[in-house]
């Protein structure tokens, strides 16, 4: 399965945001907002179930390919 | 690995969401911390709107992603925000369970299925002094309408969960001298007091009751009762019994400590 755990899926998008930040100098990101489309997967690994939600494979959809799902994620700057 | 087409209880798919969210907010932490970073980001809102089938198999609300050519499919909008410690306090329902509680299954045994168990949960039923309060408040109707459960379903459940029951007979030692300790035993169990203090005999024998509480009864047996059946009885047709045998920690072999060495045994049968 080419999918991953929507953990994965999220702190690579949100880290590659993150990068591009750290190159601004003069502005500082106070939030960040997602709307992504994502395809969903329930499996059983390792004993538990697993949310598997990652961006879709292909650009264009085919009859082969789960409907679409849509995720919104908003995230706050915070002092670490 | 299973194909994704399988569904899960509704609970299992937020749990399952939540452990997501959770992950992936320790990996930020972690990352900033090795980063040395000042600034790292936490979730403050989630929008998700999941194509998915909706199924109601056996009483639990379970959920289905949709699979390719699925165009009928449900949508199902969740929205999640974050909330502080104090808020969580202010919206959780104090939960007044003792936890000494047996829960609705272990009292009521297969006196209910377990769809009928969980659609009593499902009108906030999850132990047997709630479902005792219930009948106690003359709710039946309503959880026979809720739960769909038949009020004369629900009273035999009651009997049931009414019944004493001995879980344990030990020497009882607290605050007592080793010579007071060797002659009296406690009971432990439940539902051991109705309508005033229990007959309790052993091998057929009566003995007398120091003290009897719901949970406890303190009994001064003759020498010859340190073994044998112990029978609680607290009303008609509400009986426990138990085999134990003690004998070998009357007298001077009781340990001074109260050592634990004391547990009932063999068998124990409640009618």
């Amino acid at each position: 399965m080419w999918h991953r755990p929507l953990a994965e899926m999220l702190t690579d998008v949100l880290g590659a945001v993150d990068m591009a930040r750290q190159d601004q100098i003069a502005v500082r990101t106070s939030s960040i907002e997602l709307t992504l489309p994502i395809e969903v997967f329930l499996v059983e690994l390792e004993g538990e179930t697993t949310f598997i939600a990652d961006l879709p494979v292909w650009r264009w959809r085919t009859i082969f390919d789960q409907p679409s799902s849509s995720l919104s994620i908003t995230y706050e700057a915070s002092q670490t | 690995m299973s194909n994704g087409n399988t569904s899960v209880p509704i609970e299992q798919f937020i749990q399952a969401l939540q452990t997501q969210l959770d992950r992936a907010q320790t990996a930020m932490a972690i990352k900033a911390e090795n980063l040395d970073l000042p600034l790292t980001f936490a979730v403050k809102d989630l929008s998700l709107e999941l194509r998915t089938h909706v199924e109601v198999v056996r009483s639990e609300v379970r959920i289905r992603p949709a699979a390719p050519g699925d165009h009928d499919a449900s949508t199902l909008h969740l929205a999640l925000t974050t909330i502080t410690r104090p808020m969580i306090k202010e919206n959780a329902k104090a939960m007044n369970i003792d936890p000494d509680e047996p829960t609705l299954k272990e009292a009521v045994g297969d006196q209910l299925t377990d769809e009928e168990q969980k659609r009593l949960e499902w009108a906030g039923v999850h132990t047997v002094s709630q479902l005792r309060r219930l009948a106690g408040t003359g709710s039946g109707k309503e959880v026979e309408r809720v739960a769909d459960l038949p009020v004369d379903r629900l009273r035999q459940a009651l009997a049931r969960a009414s019944q004493p029951f001995v879980t344990r007979i030990e020497p009882h030692l607290d605050g007592e001298s080793e010579l007071n300790a060797s002659r009296l035993l406690r009971i432990r169990g439940r539902n051991l007091v109705r309508n005033g203090a229990p007959r309790v005999s052993i091998g057929g024998d009566p003995v007398g009751v120091l003290s009897a509480t719901d949970k406890e009864i303190v009994i001064a047996p003759q020498p010859h009762q340190f073994s044998g059946m112990l029978s609680v009885q607290t009303g008609p047709d509400q009986l426990a019994e138990m085999m134990f045998n003690l004998n070998q920690n009357t007298g001077a072999r009781v340990p001074e400590n109260g050592a634990d060495n004391s547990k009932a045994t063999d068998k124990e049968t409640t009618s």
